[in-house]
């Protein structure tokens, strides 16, 4: 029995230049706000870019860049992706809604499938792929299909960093790519660079290389403000130093 | 519309099996499709016989082997065919459009978000049987000259 599927897959993403992988491990340290701002900035300086929202279960693409109507359109070849602020975007909420999606393992790493196989990107200078937290189904099931660079985020707390060093070793058994990671002060508190230093020191020594990092300042309104595809004033500096990396 | 997609993902299946067996030929592919794909049988065979060709699978005859989904509930066990439900799911889904192309025609594992168990109303239910669209086997023609 072969899967139908996974040829597609693998010639759908060929029309792709660069897929970045945002992740974390951890829920709610700003993976989908990471990933709309980088997506909102390519966009501003003139790429093609796409989002796929994997998370399955907590889907917010759509909805941090102000759009949470919206279904898929079915066309020749596969799925239509809905545009927002110039920017294509496919999400399983395009499917069902508002619906819950309470799917066990295989499933979940079959609607993936489906999802990489049938979207219909088109040519694009960047996919930027939104993960959920956890470290199960849709990593691995992304990992085995996608080889993309994996941009990691993390607040700046010894509980997040802790999950976040875990992640890293699950990633470099997995042979990805990790060229930056993204500390994002979302807590509003004190950056203690000391601890960062720590724990970069320690992520170093597991892939054998030192990934660059950089600090996302805490942003009044940020939701009201991607909502509109707006960027925040203060990210563009360290936005724009990931971008370098990807 | 979505049998174009699931055509074209079978004979680039098709097309890498044969080139992996070093066949000169494809003359048979046999396919398994579950009735909760709601796959239209006339419209995909027609579909693959036109792509067929642009991948240079000519002549081939495909098979397609139907089979009866059958889902079975995690929490109190019981046993239903998607023939059971599957009128009311496409009312709900489709209204009175027939064959509209509904999440679970895309998407046949989003069964579960659109479909609850009879007994119980569960939505954790497993699919035992008739779960998506397969390449099942390929036979071919090699050069016994090579
Ligand atoms: N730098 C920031 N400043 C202020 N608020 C932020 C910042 N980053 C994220 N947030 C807010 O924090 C919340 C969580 O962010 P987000 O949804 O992006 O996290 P996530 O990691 O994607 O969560 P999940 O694991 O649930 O997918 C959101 O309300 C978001 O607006
Ligand atoms: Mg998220
Ligand atoms: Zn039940």
């Amino acid at each position: 029995m072969s899967d139908f599927k996974e040829h597609m897959l693998i010639n759908r993403l060929r029309s792709i230049a660069n897929i970045v992988i945002v992740g974390s491990g951890k829920g709610g340290v700003g993976k989908s706000t990471l990933t709309s701002i980088i997506a909102l900035r390519l966009r501003e300086l003139g790429k093609d870019v796409g989002v796929l929202d994997m998370d399955l279960h907590g889907s917010s693409i759509p909805f941090i860049l102000g759009r949470s109507e919206g279904k898929v359109e079915v066309v020749k070849g596969g799925f239509k992706p809905i545009e927002v602020h110039g920017i294509k975007v496919m999400s399983l909420r395009l499917f069902v809604g508002d619906k819950p999606a309470p799917l066990r393992g295989d499933r979940k790493s079959e609607v993936i499938k489906y999802l990489l196989s049938l979207t219909i990107w088109g040519d694009l200078n960047y996919l930027l792929i939104d993960l959920p937290p956890g470290m199960s189904d849709e990593l691995l099931t992304l990992t085995k299909y996608v080889k993309g660079k994996h941009i990691l985020i993390t607040i700046p707390t010894r509980t997040s960093m802790d999950v976040l060093v875990k992640y890293v070793k699950l990633l470099d058994n997995l042979r990805c790519i990790i060229p930056a990671i993204v500390i994002n002060n979302l807590l509003n508190i004190k950056v203690n660079y000391e601890l960062i230093s720590n724990y970069m020191n320690e992520i170093a020594s597991i892939i054998n290389r030192r990934p660059a990092y950089v600090v996302m300042p805490f942003i009044d309104d940020v939701e009201e403000l991607l909502a509109k595809g707006l960027l925040p004033d203060g990210v563009i500096d360290p936005i724009d130093s990931i971008i370098k990396y990807i | 519309m979505h049998e174009y997609s699931i055509a074209e993902g079978l004979v680039l299946t098709i097309k890498a099996l044969k080139d992996k067996e070093g066949l000169t030929k494809v003359v048979e592919a046999l396919i398994y499709v579950g009735s909760l794909a709601q796959v239209d049988r006339e419209v995909l065979l027609e579909t693959l016989r036109i792509l067929g060709p642009e991948y240079g699978l000519e002549g081939v005859n495909y098979v397609i082997k139907e089979e009866e989904s059958i889902f079975q509930c995690n929490y109190c066990g019981y046993v239903w065919p998607w023939s059971e439900v599957r009128m009311n799911v496409i009312k709900e889904l489709c209204g009175d459009i027939e064959d509209c192309d509904n999440p679970i025609h895309l998407i046949p594992d989003l069964v579960n978000v659109f479909v609850k168990c009879p007994k119980c109303s569960s939505q954790d239910f497993k699919i035992l049987t008739g779960y998506d669209v397969k390449l099942i086997s390929i036979k071919g023609e090699r050069d016994e000259r090579l």
